[in-house]
């Protein structure tokens, strides 16, 4: 599972991470609930202060209205007003300088005048202004005869005033009054408090009411405050020490988190290291330690259960693993045990043959006329040669298998190759009086291979056409170049490839439905072998049918080669056959070969010394003169190889023949006898007829 | 045609202006009942309050001045608010009649022609006359309780003019005291530790009655007779002053006594009076002063309009003083004024009174 990477991958640093978070989650919300605890009770504080402060100007306030209120009732009621009353002919003498007296009440100055039952002047202070509305109200409100007060607008803002009536304890009626005034603004009151009156309205801050005297207490006087930034101003360092704490804070947390997740996961740490090195070393042997926490030691009892499961399983797969190993062991040995009893097989079969081959040849040149023996030699003859062919193959898979078949690449002409195979097979594809079309180019097919093989090749597919076609069938050979490519094909009208069994039909020992008869026989060589040899040229092959008995076509296409400019070096030329008597040595530890061989050559006229054992043969060598030595590779006490380099030592056998035989032809038995000083080499059983041929262009010494 | 009369109607226990309509009432009941004047014209009355307020006063005569039919204006007992009104009368040309008031300035005016007549005491008889009066009872020190008005002005002119022409008694102090004074008796013992034997009081009944039943608490010893102007009889002093006026020796100076008039003069009054005012006996009159100044006055007024031959103020006016002669209750008025004396009364006319244990005011002779 992938996942970004937004967490630290070890578990103490996430419960640090998360500790820390928590931690400043925590300090936050602390901070912030300090800060608006702080906050909260500083406006408290301030609305208290401000509350204080109201009611202090307030009591002020109210104590300068007593005063004034006490004071006009002093001169409402004073006598020398009411005398006024009735002698407003004395107000010059005394009523106006009583009232001029009257300036300041609290130091607010204060402006009065002494009016009759009309509301008309009678004697006033010098600084008595009163405008006509505060005039007209006196005038309204008098008649009532009650202490009124009202703020009405004045020259310089609003102004209290108020009248207080003089009343006649022997009359019902007010017989005049005093009217007063003061300026509001002259009520001194903190800056940020200010005076309101009359019914607040919805909004107003906070207020304090003042407690006036009762001529005034309609007006509901009250002193307002706003609070002002000023008041929460002192708040801001404490706002810094609470961002200092809060950070000292959310470090000492952050720390003693980071410090607490190691500790709690010290356990879980351990158990991941052991963990670790068990997974990385083969330390199943240890034990997870017990850790401290009860989930931790859960966990380690359940990983050395695991553990103690896991060296069991060990030891048991151990103990599997040997007997396998053991086991593979005895197959590979079985199998090369197999390889080798197959080649040794195949060479032992092929012992025989040779004699019987060569055995057959020489009944057929001694036997005369009598035509009963000579069709028994024939059969002899063929099925000599069909087993050695049969023997060829199984050698030749067994090589392929075992991986020992080196090529002798050459440059070639693929048009050579179709026509050494179709010569090699033209003689089967006769008897059985198939129609063979051939269609090659009139250019060459330059191809790099081994001659031997691809002709191999060509030929196994000719002779499977040839064997799964009726007689009388139809086989088409072509060869030809495409694209790069030079494509060798067979096609036949034969019994075809059931679809099921086009898959393996170039399986090792896989055959086609096999007749009851067997007629076909063989034992499913064939292929197999032509596809190792044509993979071993870089190239490939196919197979089509289009089902049983439609025919089928096999397609072997190999990698072409650049064009070999000139003539291409051809077979050596042979010296025409000279029908010289030689001397001839055959050495050959198989009795029954060498004296069939040496039979041979003694009716084509030369003289044979025949010896089966090396030494001996050595021997014999140093002391006769011989012109051909035929030597057996496979010799008990001395091989063939050896023998062959001794010979060539003697003296006067430098320019001897010598020719090696072998149970299987093979590249690197050709090399081997080649560097030993053989000229040439042939594969038992010998080809009589090429021998003879060889034997025919040897001069004698 | 209407007579008006300009008076403290409406102020608590004064029965002055009362006292002057019932004057005036009973006089044009009996003018009225004989045909009335200019050959058969009623006088009737109008009656306005100025509680003794002076701008109140103003406003009334203002109003009398206004309305064409009010002939003359009888004035109240409160010379402070005549004074006051002068400027309007001046203005008016309206004839004033002051049948109670006693300031000299009321009719000493200043204006010529002087339309305002006087049917009652003055100050300048009335202090020599009270002070004579402590000299005759051989108080040779007083002291002067004055009211803060141009009434107590006048009247300490008065007092300044007799000391220095005598030297019995001697004024050893005055003391003023303004209206709605709570209380009196300070100045009043201030007088008396200043070596005053008598206290000339000018107050109104109010004052006077607070002044006895603060000096009635004092001790005997401390206490010295009261002689008064006679405000004190214009309202219910003596019901006011209560039993405390035993205890304290007031005498009140008087123009006049229905227990001293001439029978033929008080019969026909009193059969006036109880005609027109329910009146039975003159011991019912109260503040007879009022009363029997208002009476003749008006009889002099008729008289007068008749004499002008109309309404006419300023008629009016002239014709009062040139009314040869009266035969009232007080007096035989021969003439009333004259163009020089708006004075009816004269020294002759004083005279000093006592209240009787039932209220009624006695002459006492000194």
């Amino acid at each position: 599972m992938s996942r970004p990477r937004l967490l630290p991958s070890r578990l103490a640093d996430r419960f640090a991470l998360a500790s820390s978070a928590l931690a400043a989650v925590a300090v936050l919300l602390v901070s912030l609930a300090s800060w608006w605890l702080i906050a909260h009770q500083q406006t408290l504080a301030d609305r208290a202060i401000l509350s204080r402060e109201q009611r202090f100007h307030a009591d002020n306030v109210g104590s300068t209205l007593r005063a004034l209120s006490s004071r006009m009732s002093e001169i409402a009621g004073s006598t020398i007003l009411a005398t006024g009353l009735v002698d407003s002919a004395g107000k010059e003498t005394y009523l106006s300088p009583y009232l001029n007296g009257i300036r300041q009440i609290n130091g607010i100055p204060v402006q009065v005048l002494f009016a009759d039952f009309e509301g008309k002047e009678i004697a006033a202070n010098a600084t008595a202004r009163f405008n006509p509305v505060q005039m007209q109200w006196l005038r309204r409100h008098l008649p009532q005869g009650k202490a009124l007060a009202e703020v009405l607008s004045g020259d310089v803002g609003p102004e209290l005033v108020a009248l207080e009536p003089l009343r006649y304890s022997r009359t019902r009626t007010p017989e005049g009054a005093v009217i007063y005034k003061i300026a509001l603004r002259d009520i001194n009151l903190e800056p940020s408090l200010y005076l309101t009156w009359g019914d607040g309205a919805p909004g107003e801050p906070s207020a304090t009411l003042i407690p006036a005297p009762p001529v005034f207490a309609p007006v509901k006087f009250r002193v307002s405050g706003q609070m002002t930034s000023a008041r929460s101003g002192a708040a801001h360092p404490q706002y810094l020490a609470i961002a200092l704490i809060a950070a000292a804070v959310f470090c000492a947390v952050f720390l003693a988190g980071a410090r607490l997740a190691r500790l709690l996961t010290r356990d879980l740490s351990r158990l991941e290291a052991f963990s670790s090195k068990v997974t990385s070393a083969a330390l199943i042997e240890q034990r997870a330690p017990e850790g401290g926490t009860l989930e931790v030691a859960s966990v380690a009892s359940s990983i050395n259960k695991m553990l103690q499961r896991l060296h069991d399983q060990h030891q048991a797969l151990l103990v599997e693993g040997e007997k396998l190993g053991s086991l593979a062991e005895a197959l590979k040995t079985a199998d090369r045990r197999k390889d080798e009893f197959l080649a040794m097989l195949a060479h032992e079969l092929r012992n025989p043959l040779a004699p019987i081959a060569t055995g057959a040849e020489l009944l057929r040149r001694i036997s005369g006329a009598d035509a009963r023996a000579a069709r028994t030699i024939d059969v002899i003859s063929r099925q000599a040669s069909h087993m050695t062919k049969l023997i060829d193959d199984l050698l030749d898979v067994s090589r392929v298998t075992r991986g020992l078949v080196a090529l002798e690449l050459a440059n070639l002409d693929a048009r050579n190759v179709v026509s050494a195979a179709v010569d090699q097979l033209k003689p089967q594809i006769d008897a059985r009086r198939h129609r063979l079309l051939v269609d090659m180019p009139a250019q060459p097919l330059p191809v790099v291979g081994d001659e031997a093989r691809l002709v191999q090749v060509m030929s196994n597919l000719l002779h499977n056409a040839c064997k799964f076609t009726p007689d009388g069938g139809e086989i088409r050979v072509s060869a030809q170049l495409v694209g790069g490519e030079v494509v060798l094909q067979v096609c036949d009208n034969g019994s075809g490839i059931a679809p099921g069994f086009l898959p393996d039909v170039f399986g090792l020992f896989t055959q086609g439905s096999r007749q009851p008869d067997r007629s076909q026989g063989g034992l499913g060589l064939g292929l197999a072998l032509v596809k190792h040899l044509v993979e071993l040229h870089d190239g490939r092959v196919s197979a089509t049918s289009d089902g049983l008995g439609r025919g089928a076509t096999f397609t072997v296409t190999l990698p072409a080669a650049e064009p070999v400019i000139g003539e291409a070096p051809g077979a050596p030329q042979l010296t025409p056959p000279s029908g010289s008597r030689l001397a001839v040595m055959v050495v050959d530890d198989n009795i029954d070969a060498a004296q069939t061989l040496s039979t041979l050559l003694e009716l084509e006229g030369h003289d044979v010394v025949t010896l089966f054992d090396p030494v001996k043969a050595l021997a014999r060598a140093a002391v006769v003169d011989c012109d051909v030595f035929i030597l057996d590779i496979g010799l008990p006490g001395m091989d063939g190889i050896e023998l062959a380099r001794r010979i060539r030592a003697l003296p006067g056998k430098q320019r001897s023949v010598l020719v090696a035989l072998t149970g299987y032809g093979q590249a690197k038995d050709r090399q081997q006898s080649a560097a030993a000083g053989f000229d040439h080499h042939f594969v038992k059983p010998v080809d009589a007829q090429a021998l003879a041929k060889l034997l025919k262009s040897v001069r004698p010494l | 045609m209407l007579l008006g009369i300009d008076g403290e109607f409406g102020l608590t226990n004064s029965t002055s202006a009362q006292a002057i309509e019932q004057g005036v009432r009973i006089a044009t009941g009996e003018i009225n009942k004989v045909g009335g004047v200019l050959g058969g014209r009623k006088l009737e009355i109008v009656t306005k309050d100025h509680r003794s307020i002076a701008a109140r006063g103003i406003r009334n005569m203002q109003e009398f001045a206004a309305a064409p039919d009010v002939v003359a204006v009888f004035g109240g007992r409160f010379s402070p608010v005549i004074i006051e009104q002068l400027p309007v009368l001046r203005e008016a040309k309206l004839p004033f009649l002051a049948v109670w008031s006693a300031a000299d300035a009321i009719v000493d005016n200043g204006s010529q022609p002087n339309y305002v007549f006087r049917l009652s005491l003055r100050d300048s008889l009335a202090m020599p006359f009270m002070l004579k009066s402590a000299g005759d009872r051989g108080f040779a020190r007083v002291g002067l309780l004055l009211t803060n008005t141009a009434w107590g002005r006048s009247n300490l002119a008065a007092a300044d003019r007799f000391a220095a022409a005598n030297k019995q008694p001697s004024i050893v102090g005055t003391a003023w005291y303004n209206w709605q004074e709570p209380s009196l008796v300070d100045r009043y013992r201030k007088l008396v530790a200043a070596g005053a034997q008598a206290i000339v009081l000018v107050a109104n009944d109010d004052e006077a009655a607070l002044l006895v039943r603060e000096v009635a608490q004092l001790a005997v010893a401390d206490r010295v007779p009261v002689i008064s102007h006679w405000g004190i009889t214009g309202g219910r002093f003596f019901q006011e002053a209560g039993p405390a006026l035993k205890a304290v020796d007031i005498s009140v100076i008087q123009t006049f006594s229905f227990f001293q008039a001439k029978p033929p003069a008080l019969q026909r009054f009193m059969a006036a009076a109880r005609m027109y005012a329910g009146i039975e006996r003159i011991e019912d009159i109260q503040s007879p002063v009022g009363v029997a100044h208002a009476y003749d006055m008006t009889h002099i007024l008729a008289k007068a309009i008749d004499l002008a031959g109309s309404t006419d103020r300023e008629a009016v006016r002239n014709a009062l003083e040139r009314v040869t002669r009266h035969d009232g209750l007080l007096q035989r008025y021969a003439p009333p004024f004259t163009r020089e004396r708006h004075e009816a009364l004269g020294t002759q006319n004083l005279l000093m009174a006592r209240y009787r244990d039932d209220g009624v005011l006695m002459p006492s002779g000194k």
